[in-house]
């Protein structure tokens, strides 16, 4: 027996007396008994049959628009608020009452991700966007002390968290080379440029005792985004060496050039710069008898010299080297040897770094020893385990 | 009554105790409930007795002013508490009583007899006994749906369950049944 047939036999049980539906007999001497013991006075009800339309009508209005409408109005209400707190969020920058949101906001996004290479390129979005919050910060107006307080904090932050994409994006690559890991190398390069770019910029326009305080946090977090975006780049290059030929040498070269190009212009906005540093501390004759003291804690080795001779190296010497590693770089790449190109490039970054902490300690020794000649002075920056400190004294007392 | 705003304005009005109401409400659902029952207890006596006690704890319900959101799905929720009610008196009985007096089966036969008369069909009388047979929930799911024609969402309140849960319960039970009177047509022919 098929389903529709059981069916209309089912339906059809209804119809039996005793089985389906009761005796009409007993069924209506019940009622008379029901409504006897429900009803014994045999009361009537006033029947305001109007009276139930209007119930009738209030309760559907109630039920299907009134409710519906307020949900709806509800919902609506809750996802403007929840939608113009996110925008204000997202706009917000590091000390703002709504930054904790935004950062909230990301760490959700993280933590609801699964893949790791989707969770490196949201990482490295996120560092892009406190590359974007540093520039703002700089052009920023407010309270100087609030405002060094955040711009310390953002980079601080950029250099923990490219940190982090570097390491990501070393497991992920050591466990398999596929497209996703390019992809999300290629991003991790264009990214690391960007980052780079509004560090070195937004430190060329601050000002000169903010600069003096975060030069260490600067100089970390150029070298460890070049470090990231160099790593991201040998990722690339690597697929392009295998068999599969995934990543064309057009694109690996296109991407150096870009990388070359970024380095050329963090070369030339030290250079301006230093050129400022030059025309105020050379023209010194004060500074020809002082020397300073480098020391570089990571090596327990110091090396003693003018600080005039300091101030040569970082104004004249170390642009000139970095322009040369640059041409170098270049001439790599015309090789086609890209790893040399990067290892050069790498390096150019890392003299733009040290130029940019150096600076800042040449110009606040050259400022005390203006302000006391008898004072000695102590300046000093903690990078990553390396703590390099340099005092200034005046030549007679050294010797 | 198959004009369902007729019956919103009938359940409004037995919720403001109109006696007349009820009366109506009773001739609505005094067929459904009462086979709801019978399927339950299998005797027609308890079926009836049953039957009239549902409506009346019903009405006390409405005189108490008591919560009642769909009328429709309550009176089934109120008869199968009275059933379940009805079964924990019985088996207190059975007890106290050694052994099932003979009355007791004679009156069993008889009634088998009288049903037998009256299906005459044999599908009918088929689908009839194997129901009866069927698992408790899978009964009440296949009463609900296809004879008393509830809805999904009604026999969901009822059987305290979700609308997901009832599909599959309805399917199972009709496959059940299926599958109960197919056995039972190869047991005849071989």
């Amino acid at each position: 027996m098929s389903n529709k047939q059981i069916i209309n036999q089912l339906k059809r049980i209804k119809s039996i007396e005793t089985i389906g539906k009761p005796q009409n007999d007993w069924a209506a001497k019940n009622r008379e008994i029901l409504l006897s013991q429900i009803n014994p006075q045999g009361r009537v009800v006033d029947n305001d049959i109007i009276g139930y339309y209007w119930q009738f009508i209030y309760f559907n209005f109630k039920q299907k628009i009134l409710r519906p409408t307020l949900m709806a109005v509800l919902a609506v209400s809750v996802y403007f608020v929840y939608s113009a707190t996110n925008m204000a969020a997202k706009a917000s920058l590091p000390g703002e009452p709504l930054y904790p949101i935004k950062v909230l906001s990301e760490n959700l996004a993280l933590a609801t991700t699964i893949s790791d290479e989707a969770k490196v390129k949201l990482k490295m979005d996120f560092v892009s966007r406190r590359g974007d919050e540093l520039v703002q910060l700089v052009q920023k107006s407010g309270n100087n002390e609030d405002k060094k307080k955040n711009i310390a904090k953002t980079v601080k932050k950029i250099s923990q968290d490219i940190s982090e994409v570097k390491v990501k994006l070393e497991e992920i690559s050591s466990k398999n080379l596929n497209n996703n890991v390019i992809d999300t190398a290629k991003k991790i390069d264009e990214k690391t440029l960007k980052v780079e770019n509004d560090i070195v910029n937004a430190h060329a326009v601050l000002d000169a005792d903010v600069k003096k305080e975060i030069a260490p946090d600067v100089k970390e977090a150029i070298v460890k985004t070049e470090e990231a975006g160099t790593k991201a780049l040998s990722v690339i290059i690597d697929k392009s060496s295998n068999a599969d030929k995934i990543v064309s040498d057009q694109e690996i070269t296109q991407r150096v050039e870009e990388r070359i190009k970024n380095a050329e212009a963090s070369v030339q906005v030290i250079t301006e710069e230093v050129k400022k540093l030059s025309s105020s501390t050379l023209s010194d004759n004060n500074l020809d008898n002082k020397v300073i003291t480098i020391n570089n804690n990571q090596e327990t080795s110091s090396a003693t010299t003018t600080l005039k001779e300091v101030i040569k190296e970082v104004v004249e010497t170390k642009p000139v080297l970095a322009q040369d590693t640059i041409s170098q770089a270049k001439d790599s790449l015309v090789n086609k040897d890209f790893n040399t190109a990067l290892q050069k490039i790498q390096e150019t970054k890392t003299i733009v770094a040290e130029v940019i902490e150096k600076a800042q300690i040449i110009e606040q020794a050259s400022q005390n020893v203006n302000s006391s000649s008898s004072a000695s002075l102590t300046a000093s920056s903690t990078t990553s385990g390396t703590s390099t400190t340099a005092s200034t004294t005046p030549i007679t007392q050294a010797k | 009554m198959k004009n369902p705003f007729a019956e919103k304005i009938l359940f409004l009005r037995v919720k403001n105790k109109d006696h007349q109401a009820f009366g109506e409400f009773y001739d609505l659902y005094i067929d459904k409930i009462y086979r709801f029952i019978y399927f339950k207890v299998n005797s027609v006596e308890d079926a009836q007795d049953l039957a009239a006690e549902v409506f009346l704890k019903l009405w006390q319900y409405i005189y108490e002013d008591k919560k009642i959101d769909n009328l429709n799905a309550f009176v089934y929720i109120v008869a199968r508490n009275v059933v379940i009610d009805f079964y924990r008196q019985k088996a207190r009985r059975e007890e106290n009583e050694e052994s099932v007096s003979e009355d007791h089966i004679n009156l069993i036969d008889q009634q088998s007899d009288l049903l037998k008369e009256k299906i005459k069909d044999a599908e009918l009388s088929e689908v009839f006994l194997e129901l009866k047979n069927l698992k408790d929930e899978y009964r009440e799911a296949l009463i609900l749906y296809y004879l008393d024609e509830l809805s999904i969402k009604e026999i969901a309140k009822i059987l305290d369950k979700t609308p997901g849960a009832c599909r599959v319960l309805i399917h199972r039970a009709l496959n059940s049944l299926r599958e109960a009177i197919d056995k039972k047509n190869q047991a005849t022919y071989v």
